[in-house]
């Protein structure tokens, strides 16, 4: 066993970087078919609001990032329909919004209390048993979702327009989506941050996509990216001492780099020539 | 003799207006200065002074001030743009830690740089006898702001330095009998006090003082405590507790919470309840859990 896993809190920030890894990459599927990227950057900023909260209320800063999330998605999709702007709009709104709230809840809170910076860029010291189950519990709900949800959320995916016309309710599934991302969000807070979590969302998914189209596989490689970059980040963090959410990132982006210069997208077709699948 | 000397001091004109940064220090200047003064401490007691970031009040009190009372050494930052900001042509500035031998800080596991603190531990009012010598500091600078109340001043100063030196070896004796003294400290609040009164600081959890340690470092923290069968560790109120929670639960060691600053903790409000209450918790984490 390497040596560093011989203390319960390494042990907690593995075990939590694997959650984080693996869920962050399942929805980071939807996340890079359906450009959702934005949002998820939109919802890291009102989780900035949502801890400040917590850390001003001196309640769990996870708890109140979870209401403050799930209201902004709530309010974006809102916005989106009554008030007919685009999503992006939507998004930009809330986004600067929650982050303004975020810095006024630090402002008024009486003395300035470190662990704020931790949630910013992720701190695995601050991994509690109490925190691992709710990463867990979280991770089950968004993972048990999608794997219920499987087949509908390809068809969403793929073809909105005739999922649409079949019946299928692609209105509340984009709702859903928004929700699991915003539960996503809150549960990857601790291993790797607020400022850097959209890149998690993002980076896997993407490096799978330069590695195939179909949907099932997308998964598979995204996941494998996803850990891969979690634990390699975290060990590489311990040993360098510096913050894990950095850590996992920089492996993320070179594993990204690595599937790119790999992509058989890349490759000239066989048949005309022209490069790109 | 004191008694009309203290007669005559009662028919004052208004009270000398002493701002400090600490609470510690605004009770010492209620102790020399009694009726002539009002003290007004800019640190409630929760905040702590690395990190305290001053509102417009804490520059009005200064630009209101006669006399305003630090640490030094660094320790208020903040304090120097405050007090020109202010423009108080008549403030008196009276800092404590003028003449009071300078220590490092306990070198932290795994051997940081040397000190954090740049120009020494500014940690220097846990020893009462720096307190001695800040009482008289005060008395002096009063009397040179105040000359009505010279005589005040000093006889309250010299009661006070006898009540000092009571309450170091009353609190002395509680520590001599303890076989193991040592303890991880938190912040490097503690090298005065412990030197003062018999203790012993191993390691500091902050490996440079303001910042959090890495979880590399945190290991090596754990195996220190646990190769040396150290059985306490300390927290202090303003600083967040989750890194010395970690420490404590992987070690098996008592933690107990002790504060560097009076006003924080129930039954800390001036100096004399502050320093008992410290020495009591900590003798008791160090014995057998029990406080007398």
């Amino acid at each position: 066993m390497p040596d560093f896993l011989h203390y319960a809190f390494m042990q907690r920030a593995l075990v939590g970087s694997i959650v984080v890894g693996t869920t962050c990459s399942f929805i980071g599927v939807f996340v890079v078919l359906r450009g959702m990227a934005f949002a998820g950057s939109g919802l890291a900023h009102a989780a900035f609001g949502g801890v400040a909260l917590g850390f001003l209320l001196a309640i769990n800063p996870l708890f109140s990032a979870i209401v403050f999330c799930l209201g902004t998605a709530g309010l974006i999709q809102m916005a989106g329909r009554r008030a007919q702007i685009r999503m992006d709009t939507a998004i930009g709104i809330f986004f600067a919004f929650t982050m303004a709230l975020g810095v006024l809840f630090v402002g008024l809170m009486k003395r300035y209390d470190a662990r704020v910076y931790g949630y910013l860029f992720g701190n695995v010291l601050g991994i509690t048993s109490g925190n691992l189950w709710l990463m867990v519990g979280l991770a089950a709900v968004v993972i048990g979702t999608i794997t219920v949800l499987f087949k509908e959320l390809k068809f969403l995916c793929f073809d909105e327009e005739t999922a649409q016309a079949s019946g299928l309710p692609t209105g509340s599934l984009s709702a859903l989506l928004l929700v699991l991302l915003a539960l996503t969000v809150v549960l990857s807070l601790k291993a790797i941050g607020i400022i850097l979590v959209e890149a998690l969302l993002v980076i896997p998914a993407s490096a799978a996509y330069q590695l195939t189209n179909r949907y099932g596989l997308m998964f598979v490689l995204s996941w494998a990216f996803g850990v891969l970059s979690c634990a390699s980040g975290l060990v590489l963090s311990y040993y360098m001492e510096i913050p894990s959410g950095a850590a996992i990132v920089v492996v993320a982006t070179v594993l990204f780099a690595a599937a790119t210069l790999l992509s058989p997208k890349r490759k000239p077709c066989k048949v005309c020539g022209k490069e790109g699948a | 003799m004191l008694g009309f000397a203290l007669g005559l001091g009662l028919v004052s004109a208004s009270p000398v207006r002493i701002v400090t940064t600490i609470p510690d220090l605004a009770d010492w200047a209620r102790n020399v200065g009694g009726d002539r003064v009002v003290v007004q401490s800019l640190i409630t007691g929760s905040e702590s002074p690395h990190t305290y970031e001053p509102g417009p009040d804490a520059g009005m009190a200064i630009a209101d001030a006669d006399l305003l009372v630090k640490v030094g050494l660094g320790l208020e930052e903040w304090l120097d743009g405050l007090v020109a900001n202010a423009g108080n042509k008549r403030l008196a500035i009276v800092d404590v830690s003028e003449g009071v031998e300078v220590v490092k800080d306990v070198e932290g596991h795994g051997g940081g740089e040397a000190g954090g603190h740049p120009f020494g531990n500014p940690h220097i009012w846990l020893d009462p006898q720096n307190a001695k010598a800040a009482a008289d500091m005060i008395a002096s600078a009063l009397s040179r702001i105040d000359s009505a109340g010279a005589v005040v001043y000093q006889a309250n100063a010299q009661i006070y330095d006898r009540r000092l030196d009571c309450l170091t070896d009353a609190l002395s004796r509680l520590v001599q009998p303890l076989p193991d003294r040592r303890f991880i400290s938190y912040h490097e609040s503690w090298p005065y006090f412990a030197r003062r009164f018999g203790f012993q600081v191993v390691a500091s959890i902050e490996p440079l003082p303001g910042q959090e340690p890495s979880a590399r470092y945190m290991a090596g923290l754990v195996d220190l405590v646990k190769s040396s069968r150290v059985k306490v560790v300390c927290t202090e109120p303003q600083l967040p507790q989750d890194v010395p929670n970690v420490l404590a639960s992987e070690t098996g060691a008592k933690l107990v919470m002790l504060s560097p600053i009076a006003g924080a903790l129930p039954g800390t409000e001036d100096y004399f309840s502050l320093l008992t209450y410290d020495v009591q918790h900590l003798v008791a984490a160090l014995s057998d859990g029990r406080v007398r």
